[in-house]
């Protein structure tokens, strides 16, 4: 009991919104996040406190990226694909509310949409397509009612499981943490946090994307080398 | 033994590659071809994304062509005066083909031209091989009389004339180097060697004893697919080196025991099987052309800020 009054205590200090009564805090489990492809447990949870009866989101952002959309195609019958769109946004987006109303998903939809930046000309329609293809692969996401009470007895603390995708983007994440009021919505409290894969698939990964020229120099050094052996085991069999 | 491509983006079975790597080394040690054309219609097959599997083949076939390439070395049966100008002509015709790869994967019209490559060339080869194979066959005719047959043609009035002392020829530096290019290019869009090409163009164009021919091909497809290699991974992000080590493996080991079943047929044979090996795996690829790919849309990852 003496703990959990420290904890209100600490957390009523924390959290205080300038101009505003609510109080609102939170922090992770981990700083530093290891995907474990083969785990179904949470990757890291969100701890939080709030006095707050508004809507609350978590917002979890991942490095950002430029990719490419394309669409499949016909051509004189023969199936292709077709660049529709060159897009720069944060590699996962992951939306986290306490409760469930269409105002609140509509904005969030309308922040997911707002944070695409599309290269040219402006287009919704290749907007809702990059999401829905998104959203397809995990990579996009919103999950209501997802705020867990610790306590029953002290509703006022909350927590949130994570469970990050495979394919998530390796790098720094901004997770962030709002209200949604009828009247205003406003950031309360935001924190860094970076996601690593361990594994030969992640090392190759990053290599191949952060240091192309390198790993394409070391896979032609593995291939020689490989050959070079093949001769030796097999001119000595 | 499930194993996540990193750069292929699917999982797969390691045993399944090694596998496939075994078959299509047993089959170019049987066939005494590289086995380039038949290994990336088979990743393909497996759900490798082409543009990976052109890009990965370059890794594999670099491996298996270099203990080749040193074998032949030892026995001097490299030219490496004309080699050198195939190799200018290669390295030419595959950085070309890699720019001409990359802005294909932006539009997002690769798959369809790696697939319409292989279908055609696959087609031409694998019919050229048939014909050629059930002629000899039939009428048991020599081979070997109608490539010293020497008849005056177009190449041999071609400017820059230089003699090559090891194959002992007198051709314009411009046969070598076209060869090189156009070689070089089909090696950065199909992921092939080449040698489907070279050696006979070396054998009929150039008049380059066979031996010789096959030494050569095997040293410019060491530096071409080496370049090939470096500039798939770093401008097409198309490399996955896992792949390419199991499919290495498994190629290596296929090949010494598909080269000791060679014996036990006739050259025209072993032809008429590849032929049809060939025109079977051309008619799938024409299939896969025409099938409805599951997914709408797809994502092409260029560049992570972080």
């Amino acid at each position: 009991m003496i703990k959990n009054i420290i904890l209100i205590f600490l957390f009523s200090f924390l959290g205080v919104h300038k101009g505003y009564t609510t109080i609102l805090s939170f922090d992770v489990s981990d700083k530093t996040i290891i995907i474990n492809e083969n785990s179904i447990e949470p990757d890291f949870i969100i701890y939080g406190y709030t006095d707050s009866n508004d809507f609350l989101v978590l917002k979890i952002q991942g490095p950002k990226q430029k990719v490419i959309l394309q669409k499949k195609k016909k051509i004189l019958n023969m199936w292709t694909w077709n660049k529709t769109g060159e897009f720069t946004y944060s590699g996962l987006s992951h939306y986290y509310t306490n409760n469930q109303d269409k105002e609140i998903d509509f904005e969030i939809k309308k922040d997911l949409v707002d944070n695409i930046k599309l290269l040219g000309k402006d287009d919704d329609n290749l907007k809702r397509d990059l999401i829905e293809k998104k959203r397809s692969i995990g990579l996009f996401l919103i999950k209501n009612n997802s705020f867990v009470k610790v306590n029953e007895k002290i509703p006022n603390f909350f927590k949130i499981p994570i469970k990050l995708p495979k394919n998530a983007p390796v790098g720094e994440y901004l997770v962030s943490m709002s209200v949604k009021g009828k009247a205003n919505s406003y950031e309360i409290s935001k924190t860094k946090i970076f996601v690593n894969k361990l594994g030969i698939s992640s090392f190759i990964y990053k290599l191949a994307h952060k240091f192309s020229f390198i790993y394409g120099l070391f896979s032609a050094i593995i291939a020689i080398g490989l050959g070079f052996l093949a001769g030796i085991v097999f001119k000595k069999s | 033994m499930s194993f996540y491509l990193p750069i292929a983006e699917i999982q797969i079975n390691l045993l399944i590659i090694l596998f496939f790597g075994f078959i299509v080394g047993f089959m170019s040690g049987l066939f005494g071809v590289g086995g380039g054309f038949l290994m990336t219609p088979l990743l393909i097959f497996m759900g490798i994304p082409p543009s990976t599997a052109v890009g990965t083949e370059a890794v594999q076939i670099l491996g298996s062509s270099v203990s080749g390439a040193i074998a032949h070395s030892r026995k001097k049966n490299i030219d490496y005066e004309i080699g050198i100008f195939l190799l200018i002509g290669g390295i030419f015709g595959s950085t070309f083909g890699i720019i001409i790869f990359n802005f294909l994967k932006e539009s997002g019209d690769i798959d369809l031209i790696i697939t319409i490559f292989y279908i055609v060339f696959l087609l031409i080869i694998g019919a050229l091989m048939f014909f050629e194979s059930m002629l000899s066959l039939l009428k048991k005719t020599d081979t070997q009389k109608s490539v010293r047959i020497k008849k005056r043609t177009f190449f041999d009035i071609l400017p820059m004339k230089f003699r090559f002392r090891i194959s002992r020829i007198y051709i314009s530096i411009y046969l070598p180097i076209s060869v090189g290019i156009f070689v070089g290019f089909l090696s950065a869009l199909m992921g092939v060697g080449g040698g489907f090409v070279m050696v006979p163009a070396m054998i009929y164009l150039f008049r380059m004893n066979t031996v010789t021919a096959i030494g050569t091909s095997l040293f410019q497809i060491v530096f071409v697919t080496l370049n090939v290699s470096i500039l798939q991974a770093t401008y097409n992000q198309s490399v996955d080196l896992i792949l390419a080590i199991f499919l290495l493996i498994g190629g290596v080991i296929g090949a010494q025991y598909g080269s000791k079943f060679t014996s036990r047929f006739r050259g025209d044979q072993i032809r008429i099987l590849l032929a049809i090996v060939v025109i079977i795996v051309s008619f799938k690829m024409s299939l896969e052309l025409f099938s409805e790919p599951l997914m709408n849309s797809r994502i092409i990852i260029q560049d992570a800020f972080q």
